[in-house]
């Protein structure tokens, strides 16, 4: 197994200690492995959180018109005053050409439009941000990356072969497989099956190779696909079985009992949130998509409209006051999130300094349909932030170059990604 | 021929234009005459360019235009090219519907028009067939999740929930069986491995079982409660058990005891219902899955009624997985919070209460309905009549102390039995004849392992792991052209069954008795009578109908305090009774939009203001005259989910019927339509905001099409009771009577009933909206055609099928478009024959 280990502070060592079940206010988590001291000297940002959202955001409310870090604090921007400084605000970004519902696929893969326009089978969607960069900049980590976040119909991550990345819903579930160990013969059980798995997948692998050549030129082709996804499926077991030994992150956040109720949207976006933040704090994974969008019908203070009515207002003052009620408590709940990275200590800097968070919705206006001037806010990550960058409304700036920004701040020397036409450099 | 290019104007897709063409309302052409007369003969070659095209369409949508992203200057119809098919089905629809080109332009005279669509049907059809003669008409498919573990429950004979263990399956043109939507990720291949693990441990059980036979009567039910519960909320009179509040944990909780493993279980209770005004009263029969998660509530999964004149028993059947319990309770008795003060001011108890006398539990059961033994049924299939061991024999090393010793098989010639065993295995699992050449590849690897030291137990079980996460077992095996016995007998099954095909249906596949007419007619009518149907009719009203979304909200309290989860559960109820009946006894597919009978129990008839039903068992029973019910649209479940819980919305309602009813799915703005946002304000009514809506040129398409289902159910509210005023959350001075509950909400606005069909002609109601859409009877026959064969084949109906749809039709028309007959008419069709 392992050799070179460095377990700061292992389960076994606060045992000993007799420190288990006391709350450790300053030292939220323990760090395991690979958070190597190298790693923990760089100030540069090694992990990118995306949080997708698919009903816009009501932009009067939101953009202000003076650009700059000195912007007036709009009625939705109030909300981010804490943070002033900490995160930009991008208004006339979008990508190009994309409309209308059902532009959810091209989010994070920046992708031609006239690859996804057509109904799902006909789309050919390409590799999406967080998937593109886990392979860049994972690093020795428990986990590839995650894709998770409350139960939704659409996908924001995609495979480099356009395959849809399904995301994992149950954030009980998820907080287990991050932080709870499994007993001794639990663990020992596991690694046996993930050995036995690899050489399952190898058959599997060979089969579909045999399989595909009986079939036609079409069904070959999906065939291919399912012989990658056995592969990416192989380096997974492979990752977990060099980990299964490892004893997992220990925190004093409570263990989540039960799924948060679909109506409780503070309890459920905050759970999100923090097991977001505590995967990349614990450096469990570096690459996080949190799906989020459509919060359905949800109890707020004088809300009687779901978020879906709400947001197809038609100018309606009353409906979009409704909106506003739930946009609000999503903006006061994304900056609690920014404060609570800022507030973490990575050396000489904070996680928030070294996460580049992206929050971004596939539509500008949902009562109009369309997707233009997205609502798009970069926080942490060590940008020098401008508070609000204001582009042409009228002719957007490409999101996708964004995106080739973000890749050159993560350290990937690249400079190109989804339709981008240049590196945006406002930033 | 050059393009006639002249006109200048680039109008189209206004209000008035698209007002005024007649659009049909079901499917996807204007006459079924038009299909019918596609040849199959190789049309005549013409130059590219089109000239009807050239004519009539390329002043638009000329190749620097592009109007719409249209170019058809250079669109070439004879032969029409595959990747160009998406685009002229749209320009075959939008022509035939006489909305291109615009009203305001130039127009085809009746004939060219015809001979162009002839011309042009003819060439898509034949561009289809050769596509699907190369590729079939969709890819080769997965499983869904609810597949795989039917198909895993099926072939192992165990019952054990996986499909949780999966990602959810995309749903693609209404259904998740749909091929191109079925994508695998290595979220799913870690899956597959986790669930034919739990799946295997289920069917290896390394723990002896002793199955459960229980029984109890009312002093043993009793006092089997904890002494320090003392009697909150019930107590012993002579030989019965007195509850009186429902789910009052633990303190009236009846609960068998778990079961030893997953299976079929027979539950029986002796009972009688007290203080109920004569009526009789229902005892709920739930799962409990986890003592700590909920023990206030089990699912409850159904209900019996019992009389208070007489002590009655009833016996059921109810599946339960390993470490699950039988929960009984009353459904509607009293919730403790009225229970206990009561109680507690000693004050003697003259509500409903349930008498119960006797519970009994015994399983699980065999198919045959015998109790299951050990070793269970599910051993004998993996291993035959391989003799279990204590591993400790096996070895021949007493296990360690604390750690346990599990009964696994064993076998005095491993290798020559692993051979037997995956030979007689893998046929039944990947539901053909297994090449030699794979059944070598899984012995030799079992036979590896046990050259390694592997135990055969082991080795065994990751051979069968194997086996079912191979592609073999994971897809159905389909090769472009005509299907082979076993893929035909695949289909049936996982149409019918939604999960594999039995040993009689593998064998009607080898014998070829599948390949013929009368041979598949005979197993159709056999699988039918098999209550595995209930899968189908379960599954495919969850799509079709959406009923799978029934929980998705959750009725606001304050506006519908007469909702109440046996409400919910007999909802859904009603609608699987009525699509069971359509389908048992081969009733018109017509009878979903009116019919003049329904079931019925007591809750619903309140809810639906018809004379009083007793009991909570549903009833089948006929519809008086004036109901406003009758058919899938009136019925509360249908009404629930496509309403958001507090509001209803003519726009989401419309859309749905029009899609999953009349089989239009509404295009999508054309590209390059700038947005016009629409603009509401000042709307005093939904009618005048949709008016508004519409008066936006981009909307008015779509909205003409969907709105006028929208309205016709705009009198019933989010849970599906009829209404002339909406609910409103604010007083208003005046009130509504809710019936049962005897409570009152505040009462709103009037509801405006009445509106326009797409072509102009004006409905008063609801009843009046059915009789309308009833005028087009071959038209909601194809919708419905076109459902169920996309669900059958797992691909959505192409141009290229519109024949065979149109020919289904025919087939079923003198058959009074009976629901069964079109099920045995889309079995012997070509898509369904065909891959």
């Amino acid at each position: 197994m392992r050799t070179n280990l460095r377990i700061p502070m292992s389960r076994r060592l606060l045992l000993k200690a007799g420190a288990v079940g006391v709350a450790l206010p300053a030292l939220e988590a323990m760090l395991p492995r690979g958070h190597a001291a190298g790693d923990a000297a760089s100030d540069a940002p090694n992990r990118l959180l995306l949080v997708g959202r698919n009903l816009g955001m009501h932009a009067p409310f939101l953009f202000p018109e003076t650009p700059g870090l000195g912007y007036e604090a709009t009625r939705y921007l109030k909300h981010l005053e804490p943070n002033r400084g900490r995160f930009t605000l991008f208004s006339g970004i979008a990508h190009l050409r994309h409309t209308n519902h059902h532009s959810e696929p091209g989010l994070f893969t920046g992708v031609d439009w006239d690859r996804i326009k057509e109904p799902l089978r006909e789309h050919r969607n390409t590799i999406s941000l967080d998937q593109h960069v886990a392979d860049r900049i994972g690093g020795d980590t428990r986990f590839r990356n995650l894709v998770i976040g409350p139960p939704v119909q659409w996908h924001f991550s995609w495979t480099a072969k356009g395959v849809p990345v399904p995301t994992e819903r149950q954030p009980t579930q998820v907080f287990k497989k991050l932080f709870i160990d499994g007993t001794e013969a639990e663990i020992k059980s596991e690694v046996e099956r993930l050995r036995t798995g690899r050489s399952i997948l190898d058959q599997v692998g060979e089969q579909a190779k045999s399989l595909g050549r009986q079939l036609g030129p079409e069904d070959r082709r999906r065939l291919e696909l399912m012989f990658s996804a056995v592969r990416d499926t192989e380096r997974n077991l492979l990752r977990f079985e060099s980990w299964a030994g490892e004893p997992k992150p220990v925190t004093n956040y409570p263990t989540p009992k039960a799924d948060p109720a679909s109506d409780d949207l503070a309890g459920r976006e905050n759970l999100w949130f923090d097991i977001a933040r505590l995967a990349l704090h614990t450096d469990s994974t570096r690459v996080i998509l949190l799906t989020m969008g459509d919060v359905g019908r949800v109890k707020l203070d004088g809300l009687t409209l779901a978020h879906h009515d709400a947001s197809h207002h038609g100018k309606d003052e009353t409906k979009i006051e409704q909106l506003a009620i739930i946009e609000e408590a999503e903006l006061e709940l994304f900056n609690r999130f920014i404060t609570a990275m800022a507030d973490i200590r990575e050396g000489d800097s904070t996680l928030l300094d070294r996460t580049v968070i992206l929050s971004a919705s596939n539509l500008g206006n949902a009562s109009a349909h369309t997707s233009e001037n997205l609502p798009v806010f970069l926080a942490g990550g060590g940008f020098k932030h401008q508070g609000h960058v204001l582009y042409d409304r009228e002719n957007n700036t490409p999101l996708s170059n964004l995106y080739a920004r973000i890749l050159q701040q993560l350290g990937v020397e690249e400079d190109r990604f989804g339709c981008s036409t240049g590196v945006l450099q406002d930033v | 021929m050059p393009p006639i290019k002249g006109i200048e104007t680039v109008q189209r897709f206004t209000a008035s234009s698209v007002a005024s063409g007649r659009v049909p309302l079901c499917g996807w052409f204007v006459s079924a005459v038009v299909v019918t007369v596609f040849c199959w003969a190789s049309p005549h070659a013409a130059p590219a360019g089109d000239q009807f095209l050239g004519r009539h369409c390329v002043a638009c949508h000329d190749r620097d235009g592009h109007e719409a992203g249209l170019n058809l200057e250079d669109m070439q119809i004879e032969p029409a090219k595959q990747e160009n098919l998406l685009t002229l089905e749209r320009v075959y629809d939008r022509i035939s519907r006489g909305e291109m080109p615009p009203p305001d332009e130039q127009q085809p005279s009746a004939d060219e028009k015809k001979a162009f669509l002839d011309r042009l049907g003819a060439a898509m059809r034949q561009t289809g067939l050769e596509q699907q003669a190369t590729e079939g008409r969709g890819p080769v498919r997965r499983l869904t999740r609810k597949e795989y573990e039917n198909t895993v429950k099926d072939l192992l004979q165990i019952n054990a929930s996986l499909a949780e263990l999966f990602p959810d399956d995309a749903t693609t043109d209404g259904f998740d069986k749909v091929g191109a939507g079925l994508t695998m990720s290595a979220s799913h291949f870690e899956a597959y491995q986790l669930a034919a693990d739990k799946a295997l441990a289920e069917a290896i059980p390394e723990k002896k079982f002793v199955p459960l036979q229980y029984a109890e009567d009312a002093h043993a039910l009793f006092n089997r409660r904890r002494d320090t519960f003392s009697t909150y909320g019930c107590w012993l009179e002579d030989d019965a058990f007195i509850v009186t509040s429902r789910l009052f944990y633990p303190y009236t909780a009846i609960l068998a005891p778990m079961a030893p493993r997953g299976g079929r279980y027979r539950v029986r209770v002796t009972a009688e219902g007290r203080n109920n005004d004569g009526k009789p009263l229902p005892l709920g029969i739930g799962v409990h899955s986890n003592l700590t998660a909920k023990p206030d509530a089990p699912d409850l999964e159904q209900w019996h009624d019992f009389s208070e004149l007489a002590t009655s028993t009833i016996t059921t059947e109810i599946d339960l997985e390993a470490d699950q319990w039988v929960h009984i309770f009353g459904v509607t008795l009293w919730s403790r919070d009225w229970v206990m003060p009561r109680y507690r001011r000693g004050e003697l108890w003259g509500k409903s209460a349930l008498a119960i006398k006797r519970f009994e539990v015994e399983g699980p059961l065999k198919a045959d309905g015998t109790l299951e033994t050990w070793p269970p049924e599910s051993y004998r299939i993996l291993f035959d009549t391989l003799p279990l061991k204590l591993l400790s024999q096996v070895t021949k090393q007493a296990a360690a102390k604390g750690t346990p010793d599990p009964w696994v098989p064993s076998s005095d010639v491993p290798k020559e039995d692993a051979e037997r065993l995956l030979r007689r295995f893998l046929p039944k699992a990947f539901r053909r004849p297994v090449s030699e050449a794979i059944v070598a590849e899984y012995v030799r690897r079992i036979h590896d392992e046990l050259d390694a030291g592997v135990p055969f137990h082991h080795a065994m079980r990751n051979g069968y792991k194997a086996a079912l996460c191979s592609p073999h077992f994971l897809l159905l095996e389909e090769t472009p052209g005509p299907l082979d016995p076993h893929a035909i007998a695949s289909r049936l099954s996982y149409f019918l069954w939604d999960g594999p095909p039995d040993e009689s249906l593998l064998a009607a596949a080898a014998d070829g008795s599948l390949a013929r007419p009368e041979g598949r007619r005979s197993h159709v009518e056999r699988m039918l009578a098999d209550p595995k149907t209930a899968r189908f009719e379960r599954s495919f009203t969850d799509q079709w109908l959406d009923l799978r979304r029934i929980e998705a909200t959750s009725p606001d309290g304050v506006l519908y305090p007469e909702f109440d989860a046996a409400m919910q559960l007999s909802c859904l109820r009603e609608t699987q009774c009525f699509f069971h009946d359509m389908l048992a006894e081969d009733r018109s597919l017509l009878e979903g939009i009116h019919s003049d009978w329904t079931y019925l129990n007591e809750p619903l008839a309140a809810l639906y203001g018809l004379p009083d039903v007793q009991g909570h068992e549903l009833q089948r029973v006929s519809l008086p005259a004036g109901s406003h019910r009758g058919g899938f649209l009136t019925q509360a479940s249908v009404l629930k989910v496509t309403a958001d819980g507090a509001k209803t919305s003519p726009i989401l309602r419309g859309k749905w019927v029009t899609e999953r009813i009349l089989g239009v799915t509404p295009p999508a703005p054309p590209d390059g339509v700038p947005a016009i946002e629409p603009d509401i304000r000042g709307a005093t009514t939904i009618r005048v905001q949709l008016e508004k809506h519409r008066s936006n040129s981009a909307c008015v398409g779509c909205h003409r099409v969907i709105d006028p289902p929208g309205f016709a159910l705009e009198s019933f509210d989010v849970i599906g009771g009829w209404r002339d005023h909406y609910r409103v959350p604010q007083s208003t001075g005046a009130v509504i009577e809710v019936p049962r509950i005897k409570k009152r909400v505040h009462r709103g606005p009037a509801v405006e009933v009445g509106y326009v069909m797409p072509d102009g002609r004006p409905f008063a109601d609801i009843d009046a909206y059915k009789q309308l859409l009833l005028e087009d009877r071959d038209g909601l026959a194809r919708a419905l055609a076109s459902k169920l064969l996309a669900y059958a084949t797992g691909a959505p109906v192409q141009f290229a099928d519109r024949a065979d749809v149109v020919a289904l039709v025919e087939e079923i028309r003198g058959k009074n478009y009976g629901l069964r007959s079109l099920i045995y008419a889309i079995v012997e069709s070509r898509p369904f024959l065909n891959k």
